[in-house]
């Protein structure tokens, strides 16, 4: 009886496929969990192991007090109040609108969402690729697993947030393209790419680039289809080499051109892609004069991967381990040999991956960005290289075999790459009261200087505290430490999101930069007698240059000595009142 | 008429019931969290992300099946509440006021295009 319970029920895909989902999501989200303890709500930032990450959160947390991004926050546009938020907004928008809703603190808030939107992406691509293969799609799924190992997992615990958003909507766009045939389907496409417009606009260029190379393929086809039918139509060749290489070129383009979508479609497409652009006209305005001014793509030029953060963060097929990649590469090879229909799940595949290295042509660190989501891109040649071995197993038996493979191989996969996050990231208790003082205890326009501590070089950090943060130089300080005196200057970074150079709005079309016009230099020698407060770090052990805390302890003794007032100390940090700012605090 | 109906209690059922494997999921997943805040996270989720979506794109029930709708809704919601939210936000209107009546809204508006649509 309970034989013939499963087997009615394997027959029922729907339920099957369901069922299978529901497993697979409750395996990424608990991967994902692993990287915040396992709990939703946390009394500090935590999981957080980069600069970046405190970057998106101050923004989300700011539009969350201030109701729009209108403008990017004071506290880290180095004082500016007319900077206009110059970051692509959908992400931030949904986080601040989650935490309202859901009472949870913005830092929580954003890592759940961007937990969630790694997950949905692989459910995704799923049915991008089922569309193409069912069991194809089954048998990509162990894939997904790399989401959350490995170097992949970077881009969610160093906060590249914004570029997960870029990712999870390529994928939904991907998925649109294979729902044309439907009817008023193309008003999916507007939305998916004016979300593409307002989330990550490298994935935006990387979207209308597929819809454009796919439209060029399927008229290229279309010719030789042409020239096949009527050879009167046929191009002639002036060298026989010329016409060995357009045979090739034909084999190629024809099973892809026949996939994706048809040519009558392409109008219907560009349509869509007018209307989100108009959609999404002002981010993109914004975006033109900022980001695209400042750090687009530079066509022609060469990106190493140890040019962007020394190479720690860039993935290499290689992380997938050898025996993945090897079943990915034949997936590939069958790939490319398919003659029938090829759907966006091949052609979508192939592109990312080429996106993936393309740092050699231009795209810099957009291209290794894309890398991290090639478990979901690459994963339909790793289900197309398993189906070649379910194609042996007699068809009755092949539902069955491919959902076995897929669960061994998901767990396989949990228990061989993923690694659970030891560490609660940069943020710990201590510095997150001090930064909570500083945040409830000062006057908006109070200039705040932080001296050393390891983590405050990640320096997003300290815009946690809403103030004007100044950072003393590592090696200034050193120096000032190995000659033995306290300087009345020190080198100091005004810390701020200089990006764009501090853009503002001059008219309707028109932008200026405070940065250019008024000079500003963030990094320069600056009085240290001339901040509002003075945050002191005080315990060697948090240190790995102990020296550095001690010469800490002796500037805030000569603080105190000169009158300064100490308004906040729990152990750990310091924190001290200047008031008389300008006046000598150090002393002959 | 009646098939329509009937149709759409099954999809509401499936809904609460995905609502429930969701909120069991979530406490599996977050193990150390307390079951108010995996209710208040998993609602908000809902309320928010699946709900607008999946109304919308229950224009093309017949075409796409019921994960594959409940999976996309949360797309379809995000691209349309994020962008909507921020132009309300720069017209000036605060987020928390905007965040209850736009999910609501936008699930209104697919109510009634499906109704238009089973008019025709």
């Amino acid at each position: 009886m309970l034989k013939g319970g499963i087997i009615r029920l394997l027959e029922n895909k729907n339920i099957l496929e369901i069922v299978l989902l529901a497993v697979v999501f409750a395996t990424l989200l608990y991967e994902g969990s692993g990287f915040i303890g396992r709990e939703i709500s946390h009394s500090y930032p935590y999981g957080y192991l980069a600069s970046d990450a405190f970057w998106h959160e101050n923004v989300a947390n700011y539009i969350k007090k201030e109701g729009s991004y209108k403008y990017h926050p004071p506290y880290m546009s180095a004082g500016y109040k007319d900077v206009v938020g110059f970051n692509p907004p959908l992400l931030y928008q949904l986080v601040a609108s989650f935490s309202v809703l859901t009472g949870l603190e913005a830092y929580d808030a954003f890592y759940i969402l961007i937990i969630l939107l790694i997950c949905f992406s692989a459910m995704a691509v799923y049915f991008v690729i089922k569309q193409f293969n069912s069991h194809v799609a089954m048998l990509s799924l162990p894939l997904f697993v790399f989401l959350f190992a490995k170097r992949f997992v970077i881009d969610v615990t160093w906060g590249q947030w914004i570029f997960i958003s870029g990712g999870f909507f390529i994928i939904v766009f991907f998925w649109g393209m294979t729902k044309l045939e439907l009817r008023h389907s193309y008003a999916l496409l507007v939305i998916f790419i004016a979300a593409l417009a307002s989330a990550h606009q490298s994935e935006m260029v990387f979207a209308i680039g597929f819809i454009i190379i796919f439209i060029a393929i399927k008229s290229l086809s279309k010719k030789f289809d042409m020239s096949e039918i009527a050879p009167s139509h046929a191009p002639s060749f002036s060298s026989e080499k010329e016409g060995r290489f357009l045979s090739m070129l034909k084999n190629t383009l024809r099973p892809l051109g026949r996939g994706v979508f048809d040519i009558k479609q392409s109008k219907g497409i560009a349509l869509a892609v007018i209307i989100a652009l108009v959609l999404s006209s002002y981010p993109l305005l914004i975006f033109s004069a900022g980001w695209g001014k400042f750090s687009g793509i530079r066509p022609f030029s060469v990106e190493l991967p140890s040019e962007w953060n020394g190479g720690r963060s860039v993935v290499p097929l290689t992380d997938f381990s050898k025996i993945v990649l090897i079943v990915i590469v034949i997936g590939m090879v069958f790939a490319l040999l398919i003659k029938e229909r090829v759907n966006v799940a091949v052609p979508a595949g192939f592109y990312m991956l080429l996106i993936g290295y393309g740092n050699y042509f231009g795209l810099s660190n957009r291209a290794f960005q894309t890398r991290f989501f090639w478990p979901v891109y690459l994963a339909v040649f790793f289900g197309l290289a398993l189906y070649q071995l379910v194609k042996f197993v007699p068809k009755g038996y092949r539902q069955l075999s491919s959902l076995a493979i897929t669960l061994i191989l998901l767990f396989a996969f949990l228990n061989l790459f993923y690694e659970k996050q030891a560490s609660p990231g940069l943020m710990d208790p201590y510095h997150w009261e001090s930064l909570s003082w500083v945040r409830e205890n000062t006057d908006k326009n109070a200039k705040v200087f932080y001296f050393y501590y390891d983590n405050y070089y990640q320096s997003a950090l300290l815009w946690t505290s809403e103030r004007l943060a100044f950072l003393v130089d590592r090696n200034d300080y050193i120096d000032g430490l190995q000659q033995g005196i306290i300087k009345r200057d020190y080198i100091s970074t005004l810390t701020s999101s200089s990006d764009t150079r501090f853009i503002y709005k001059k008219g309707l079309f028109s932008f200026g930069y405070h940065q250019d016009e008024d000079n500003l230099e963030t990094r320069k020698q600056r009085d240290i007698c001339s901040f509002d407060y003075y945050i002191f770090d005080m315990l060697p052990q948090f240190s790995s240059i102990p020296e550095l805390t001690k010469y800490n302890a002796l500037i805030r003794d000569k603080f105190i000595e000169k009158d300064m007032e100490e308004l906040f100390n729990n152990q750990v940090v310091s924190i001290l009142k200047n008031n008389n700012p300008g006046a000598d605090c150090i002393g002959g | 008429m009646e098939d329509r109906l009937k149709q759409i209690k099954n999809e509401l059922i499936y809904l609460v019931i995905s609502f429930v494997v969701m909120i069991v999921i979530f406490k599996i997943a977050f193990i150390n969290e307390g079951i108010a805040i995996i209710l208040g996270t998993v609602s908000s989720l809902y309320f928010m992300f699946i709900v607008p979506g999946f109304a919308l794109l229950y224009y093309w029930n017949d075409k796409l099946s019921f994960i594959e709708r409940f999976v996309l809704s949360l797309a379809v919601s995000g691209a349309i509440i994020g962008i909507a939210s921020y132009y309300l936000g720069l017209a000036g209107l605060h987020i928390k006021y905007t965040i209850i009546p736009l999910p609501i809204l936008i699930t209104i508006i697919a109510v009634l295009i499906n109704w238009k649509r089973n008019q025709k």
